[in-house]
């Protein structure tokens, strides 16, 4: 069996093979650039940053010159990570053993937009927003919607299967890929649909549903040169409505009771626990002159043709007010949704215990939970994050959200996300150990209420890789383990990511 | 300067913008001038206008819809 437990290092014959395979002037080993592509948003072991710096970037700009890249890594055994807009939650663009950093932003172009299909093909370093900005004089939009949606790409969005703020209405990253084309680890090209080899055809029984095994692989098992997207009419009308309970047993509720009303224009149902409502009242604008009496929100919004949308408004306020819920008003309604598009933009600041502010970053950790663990699964998870502050003293707890997590549905498992904040100069080996095991503690909890370890960030880091083989304890994990395998036998893309490493080790699993 | 809440102040009423109490800025202190901060305001409010129109062709509040006021609890001052 091949290992990949050393992987070799790159040497000046690797780098003059690249340059011959796709010019100088996409291969750069100049500091700035590989500094730039070494770490992702979240929390990072900052005081480790040379473990993980990338030794080579190269910036392909077609299908060709990646298959190219990946024959070499293979023929000398060398690791290659792919990357798209490095804003990923879960360390996927992070260069676990350095190597070769596979840069897609390049391959930036939009190859057809076809109107009467609806259907438009993109090479994978496009943005959202600018490809919403090309299609919007033709009526339609591509409703892909991550709280990055201004910074993140397409292909890391395929490569996390991402999960969409208003995918409720419209589907996630995985409901809207009609198709791929994908570079398998070792060069080979190949199309990939629901079956069969359509392009276009969003529904096959022809052959393996081949397509969603390379969504949400973390590169890991090839790299996406070309999407073929879903395009939906541009919604004539949107409407965002905040509600706010007196308690959170009242709020979680009313989430059930709206996100199965049945209404077709609801995009989202967003529930607030009560530590989420106290840090806003703490230190967001719009939530600060709240009363206390709010102990919790849960916000909604609606989109679609403007007839439906305002009849669902009056529905969703009937359902709201009947199970205890209080507008609070339409300059916060509106305003707040419309920065939900745009959480990245947010500048972060957390506080110590005595309130003092230092600058942090944001660990957003995630989890899909079903409906009846949503209370039960707060509780502990506050519980082990107020432990961890209470003794080390540089993480602040920023609240709960609950996200209604399904396609075209508010109901079943929600995104379940506690936001944390980091004093990233603060890190040192002890307090990073810490971090890590309450990020272990966290995803415990997680499976122990009957959840999955990741909704929409993936299963990456530290914390949540090594529980990986847990969670598909049933048989999935060693069939990850052969597909990885079958397809990458040199272990040369993204190696170690999703815990595979253990695919090259015969050993049993256990954490 | 007025004391909104335990740690928020509220330095200027025409701009309406709430800040951390300074006594608790020590390790980060900052000095924004007021122009700049009108600035910020201004453009984060044409920024979300803009995101809004990015998404949707029109934007309808729950006020125009049902029975409820415009401005929520505590939230009467703009």
């Amino acid at each position: 069996m091949a290992t990949l437990t050393v992987p070799n290092p790159v040497t000046d014959k690797v780098i003059t093979a690249l340059e011959q395979a796709i010019g100088k002037e996409k291969v750069r080993t100049d500091l700035g650039a590989r500094i730039a592509r070494t770490r992702v948003p979240a929390p990072f072991p900052v005081h480790r940053f040379a473990d993980y710096m990338p030794d080579v970037v190269v910036l392909p700009e077609s299908a060709e010159e990646v298959s190219a890249i990946l024959r070499i890594a293979n023929q000398f055994r060398v690791p290659v990570v792919p990357r798209a807009g490095g804003t990923g939650l879960a360390d996927g663009a992070v260069p676990l053993h350095k190597g070769i950093l596979l840069d897609i932003k390049k391959m930036n172009k939009i190859l057809e937009l076809d109107l009467v299909n609806r259907t438009v093909t993109v090479q994978p370093g496009l943005n959202m927003l600018k490809l919403n900005e090309y299609l919007a004089p033709y009526g339609v939009f591509y409703p892909d919607d991550p709280a990055s949606y201004p910074v993140s790409i397409i292909g890391g969005r395929i490569g996390t299967s991402g999960w969409s703020l208003i995918g409720s209405r419209y589907g996630h990253t995985r409901d809207l890929v009609i198709s791929l084309q994908v570079v398998l680890p070792t060069g080979e090209i190949v199309r990939l649909s629901d079956g069969g080899g359509a392009p276009k055809v969003r529904k096959a029984s022809t052959g393996y549903n081949l397509k969603q095994l390379f969504i949400g692989t973390q590169g890991t098992l090839g790299v996406v040169t070309e999407a073929t997207l879903e395009l939906f009419p541009k919604p004539e009308a949107e409407l965002a409505a905040f509600f706010g309970y007196e308690s959170f047993e009242d709020a979680y509720r009313s989430t059930g009771a709206l996100s199965t009303s049945g209404l077709g224009t609801l995009a989202a149902v967003i529930l607030f626990d009560e530590r989420k409502v106290d840090y806003l009242r703490r230190d967001d604008e719009a939530y600060i002159p709240l009363p206390e009496r709010i102990k919790a929100v849960v916000a909604t919004a609606l989109y679609g043709v403007e007839e439906e949308v305002r009849a669902a408004a009056n529905r969703l306020f009937r359902i709201a007010k009947e199970t205890g819920g209080e507008y609070l008003g339409d300059e916060l309604s509106a305003g707040d949704w419309a920065s939900r598009h745009d959480r990245y933009a947010t500048p972060l600041h957390g506080r110590l215990p005595d309130g003092t502010v230092v600058p942090m970053s944001w660990h957003c950790e995630d989890a899909a939970i079903i409906y009846s663990e949503l209370p039960a699964i707060k509780q502990k998870w506050h519980e082990i994050t107020d432990r961890y502050i209470q003794k080390y003293g540089i993480f602040d707890n920023w609240g709960m959200f609950f996200y209604s997590n399904n396609p075209y549905k508010g109901w079943g498992d929600y995104l379940v996300e506690i936001d944390i904040g980091i004093w990233e100069q603060a890190l040192n080996e002890e307090t990073w150990q810490a971090w890590v095991n309450l990020k272990r503690e966290i995803t415990q909890a997680t499976l122990e209420h009957q959840g999955s370890i990741s909704a929409c960030h993936g299963a990456c880091r530290e914390g949540d890789a090594e529980f990986i083989p847990v969670e598909l304890r049933e048989g999935g994990f060693e069939l990850m383990k052969k597909i990885k395998r079958l397809l990458d036998p040199n272990n040369i893309l993204n190696p170690s990511k999703n815990y595979l490493h253990l695919a090259y080790i015969d050993e049993e699993v256990g954490v | 300067m007025k004391q909104v809440r335990k740690g928020v102040v509220l330095r200027r009423e025409d701009l309406h913008v709430f800040e951390v109490d300074p006594s608790l800025m020590t390790r980060v202190p900052q000095d924004v001038s007021d122009a700049e901060q009108a600035r910020i305001v201004r453009n984060r409010w044409e920024y979300l206008d803009w995101m809004h129109r990015h998404f949707a062709q029109r934007t309808i509040l729950l006020s125009e819809v049902a029975d409820v006021p415009a401005h929520g609890p505590g939230h009467g001052h703009s």
